[in-house]
């Protein structure tokens, strides 16, 4: 075995080792998880040195090197670090915006509608660049395929989902069969499946070439409203209901492999963190709740906020999670020991239905009915920034995976780019 | 509660007690208006609506969940998008406005026509009496041809949005109209 390079990942900050073994390129993944600001990187590569028999003696300094850049990258951000200024305003939709995502490189974005339609926008110029026509009504949910990112999965109001080549505006597939509208969809981390959820209460899922149907999920006794496949094998995929229960099911049998019991009200929305160990789940019960992914039991309850909680989710390396609530405030609570509460962010007027982490985890960002979004220190808790300028309710928001460009989208029709 | 979930919820198919009130409308009925002055909002600052807007309104012991969908020609297509479990449909009609009579005609013949909103019990508010030029509700009736509908029950107001004439007992009527729920 020899070591041939190193490969950074920053978010959440990992290393690649790339080796020769019997003639065949290989790689290997390493998770630097808790790498912050105050880490020694010389001890941390001394660490992985002496655990890890790729890495030699000759490319300890190399290494360091690598941690450091990954280090800088953590810092680069934060309370000092950028500010956010509009940068585009995308307004060629007739009708309200619903969901938006972008894709790994941060140069195109997505945003559905209730005109039936999707878009493709490049951030750069602010230029539409295809419209996904197709759907018989609203556009609810879109998504890229990590990290290829050169396919898009649309859920609709009409029933079904679509997959479309977004270089041409060609749909490839539509995946029929659901009774209700689909509400939630995602592609799996290798791209080869397609997972929907709908207000019929089952979720489905599908092979992205053919469009086949694979499974039908049934179990949930209400409206399926939130899933995702587990972010490194793809094999598990939670699913969170109005039935207030999360479902775990595996996407090689169609039976549920469990059932996470303890809200009293609908879930709202749930989520893996990094590893897949843990899955956290909002509720409009004015709970959070950590669950332990493996023992289907329930590690920690949250009730800090004093109504409905409507978002959750991790930071990129899966230390903290985030919730939003109807109370106008967000929250941020530790995941790795002891589940207190780390930050509370207030300053919204109105409800806080989205919130997401800033790729390296020193800004929370989240979407309200107050019509602003808002950039918040993590630690302390400190608005940095509000974004206002919408002139409806944002329904959505999103950071780019570089971490220097966010999207909001309104009720008013248009959507935001922020630089 | 707001936000796209609330959405999601107020898309489930309506438990008892509680209806699914959907109000379209030529651009500058007033649906907007009749809206917020269901909701005992304050009805002065009314823009046009470029989408759409949803209360929840408690009325003789049902929680009405009001959609009001923007009337603008462009985007009149898209009513469609929100037929899906309507328990009562609500069409403002502005008396005032002679010239387009004819159209508003039009646009409700296509929604009674529309599988989606079979059977789906009518209610036409007819709108600005308080302007000398406006129409009698009778007179609406009569343009708008609501005595050949014979698939469902019907019911025409008159009423002044702006303060509130008519818009209560257009609602009693609602409340005495639910239709049984599958």
């Amino acid at each position: 075995m020899k070591l041939l390079r190193f490969h950074l990942r920053y978010h959440p900050p990992g290393i690649t080792l790339e080796y020769m073994q019997k003639g065949m390129v290989k790689s290997k993944e390493i998770d630097l998880l808790d790498l912050n600001a105050n880490t020694n990187t010389k001890e941390l590569a001394f660490l992985l040195y002496q655990k890890e028999p790729l890495i030699t003696e000759e490319v300890r300094d190399q290494l360091e090197q690598c941690l450091e850049v990954l280090k800088k990258r953590t810092e680069h951000e934060g309370p000092t670090g950028k500010r956010f200024y509009i940068y585009k305003t995308l307004m060629t939709h007739v009708l309200p915006l619903t969901n938006v995502a972008f894709d790994k490189t941060g140069n195109r974005c997505l945003t559905g509608s209730y005109d039936r339609t999707c878009k493709v926008w490049d951030v750069e110029s602010g230029k539409e660049m295809q419209t996904l026509t197709g759907h018989q009504n609203v556009v609810y949910t879109v998504g890229f395929n990590f990290p290829a990112c050169n396919r898009v999965l649309t859920g609709s109001f009409d029933k079904s989902a679509r997959i479309w080549d977004p270089e041409t505006a060609e749909c490839l597939a539509t995946l029929w069969g659901h009774r209700g509208e689909v509400v939630t969809c995602q592609f799996s981390a290798k791209g080869d499946l397609a997972a929907t959820g709908s207000m019929d209460h089952t979720a489905k899922l599908f092979d992205v070439n053919t469009g086949a149907e694979i499974h039908t999920y049934n179990g949930h006794t209400a409206e399926v409203i939130a899933l995702q496949f587990d972010p490194n094998e793809g094999q598990r995929l939670i699913t969170g209901s109005f039935d207030g229960t999360i479902s775990i099911w595996d996407t090689r049998v169609d039976e549920r492999v469990s059932v996470l019991r303890g809200h009293d009200g609908e879930i709202s929305n749930v989520q893996f963190n990094w590893d897949s160990s843990l899955v956290g789940s909002s509720s409009l019960d004015g709970s959070a709740k950590l669950w332990d992914a493996r023992q289907s039991s329930c590690l920690a309850t949250v009730s800090g906020h004093t109504d409905e909680v409507l978002d959750i989710c991790f930071d990129w390396a899966g230390q903290r999670m985030a919730t939003a609530s109807s109370d106008c405030s967000a929250r941020v609570y530790d995941v790795k020991s002891d589940f207190k509460e780390l930050a509370v962010m207030k300053g919204h007027r109105g409800e806080v239905s989205k919130v997401c982490f800033s790729p390296a985890g020193g800004c929370l960002l989240t979407a309200s009915a107050d019509r602003s979004s808002r950039i918040w220190n993590t630690t302390t808790g400190n608005c940095i920034q509000v974004l206002s300028g919408h002139q409806g309710e944002i329904f959505s928001c999103a950071f780019s995976y570089e971490g220097d460009a966010i999207i909001t989208a309104s009720k008013d029709n248009t959507c935001r780019i922020w630089r | 509660m707001m936000g796209l979930l609330n959405i999601l919820k107020k898309l489930r198919s309506n438990p008892d007690k509680e209806l699914r009130l959907l109000l379209l409308g030529l651009d500058n009925a007033g649906k907007t208006t009749l809206l917020k002055q269901l909701a005992s909002e304050d009805v002065n600052h009314v823009t046009p609506t470029a989408g759409f807007n949803i209360k929840s309104v408690l009325s003789n012991g049902f929680k009405l969940n009001v959609w009001d969908i923007g009337g603008q020609r462009k985007i009149r297509p898209y009513w469609r998008n929100y037929f899906e479990n309507t328990d009562i449909l609500i069409y403002v009609v502005d008396c005032s406005d002679h010239q387009r009579l004819e159209e508003t005609g039009q646009e409700l013949a296509e929604l009674l026509e529309d599988d989606k909103l079979r059977g789906v019990p009518l209610l036409v508010y007819a709108n600005k009496q308080d302007l000398a030029s406006a129409l009698p509700a009778s007179e609406i009736a009569q343009h708008l041809g609501l005595h050949l509908i014979r698939d469902r029950t019907w019911q025409i107001q008159a009423c002044v949005a702006t303060d509130g004439t008519g818009v209560k007992e257009g609602m009693e009527w609602v409340c005495k109209n639910i239709p049984a729920k599958k």
